[in-house]
């Protein structure tokens, strides 16, 4: 019967879900057969077109406010996000802000929020969906990180700290629940053709395109590609890396 | 009969600790039963399904009565 699945579908969270990356991440999971549970931190218009855009995949999309660097936030929306889907498969930890600048004129407030967001947050996620993950036995956790997390970046220390921070953690848990058969890994870009790149000069966007071997910035359906085959069965066997989606940057 | 609490929490512990031959007592430490850090949580998980409660994640029991102590509090509530 048509209506009936063939199969029961899996869910998917993607933080930082309504926009960019995030918002092709959770296209690309919903064209590979998952549930979206999309978590933006204040954007509701750009949520609901995400929305729209993964119900025109077939999938099921709820969206939910939140910001992940709160504990409690992050706890009650999973815990939402579980009532509304009955489990998660796949986490996706992808919000992320960005406060660049020199550090000897960088504040406080700006190094704090950057870690709280994207290193915080990521651990906040993570600690509220362990249990469900090892008491389904089995799960992904895909959390993503930067090429500048790997090799630094002049005017991010914040940021580039927040995703070192992010591969070390990721590892972590890949060892932690690995018994369990959860896997964790990382994704890592380059420059993508993102809002942010989008504003930079022709100029500027020439000077990145000559460091990149591949001659020119990723989309983020490239990047999402590289999600989607970390959450998919045949990635099973994969855990503990970081895989870098940086048009060679990282050679 | 109906096992006792006691008894049904032994089983989780020696499901999850892989030492069949230990014998268990209220006293005997989760480390000495075979279970490490990751084993203990995951015993406590499985007492959250075997016993339909849930218990706090900062909980952190070390002995096999305390575990008992545990589950026996919330199945109360």
């Amino acid at each position: 019967m048509a209506d009936q699945p063939t199969q029961e579908r899996r869910c998917a969270l993607v933080t930082g879900g309504s926009r960019g990356i995030g918002r092709a991440i959770s296209i690309a999971l919903a064209r590979a057969g998952f549930d979206i549970a999309i978590v933006y931190a204040g954007n509701d218009e750009a949520a609901n077109e995400t929305a729209e855009a993964v119900r025109a995949q077939g999938a099921t999309a709820r969206t939910y406010r939140c910001d992940v660097s709160s504990a409690e936030e992050a706890t009650a929306i999973v815990n939402q996000v579980l009532a509304d889907f009955g489990s998660v498969w796949a986490l996706v930890n992808n919000a992320g802000i960005t406060r660049d600048g020199l550090v000897a004129r960088m504040k406080e407030d700006d190094f704090d929020r950057v870690i709280d967001v994207n290193l915080k947050g990521t651990y906040n996620m993570v600690r509220a969906l362990t249990r469900t993950f090892m008491r389904q036995r089995g799960g992904r956790i895909i959390n993503m990180s930067s090429i500048v997390g790997v090799h630094g970046n002049a005017g991010q220390v914040n940021y580039a700290a927040s995703k070192a921070g992010i591969i070390g953690l990721t590892k972590s848990i890949a060892q932690e629940l690995a018994s369990r058969n959860v896997t964790a890994n990382v994704v890592a870009p380059g420059f993508v053709e993102t809002d942010m790149t989008a504003a930079l000069s022709d100029e500027v966007r020439a000077s990145y395109a000559r460091e990149i071997p591949l001659g020119r910035m990723a989309t983020a359906d490239e990047i999402a590609s590289a999600v989607a085959f970390l959450a998919s069965d045949d990635a099973a066997y994969i855990t503990g890396i970081v895989l870098g989606v940086d048009g060679g940057m990282g050679m | 009969m109906a096992e006792s609490t006691f008894d049904r929490v032994c089983n989780i512990i020696r499901e999850n600790g892989g030492t069949s031959d230990v014998e268990l007592t209220p006293e005997t430490t989760l480390a000495d039963a075979g279970l490490d850090s990751l084993a203990s949580v995951e015993a406590v998980i499985a007492c959250e399904d075997e016993f339909d409660i849930e218990i706090d994640t900062d909980a952190n029991p070390t002995t096999v009565g305390e575990v008992v102590e545990l589950v026996e509090s919330l199945m109360e509530n």
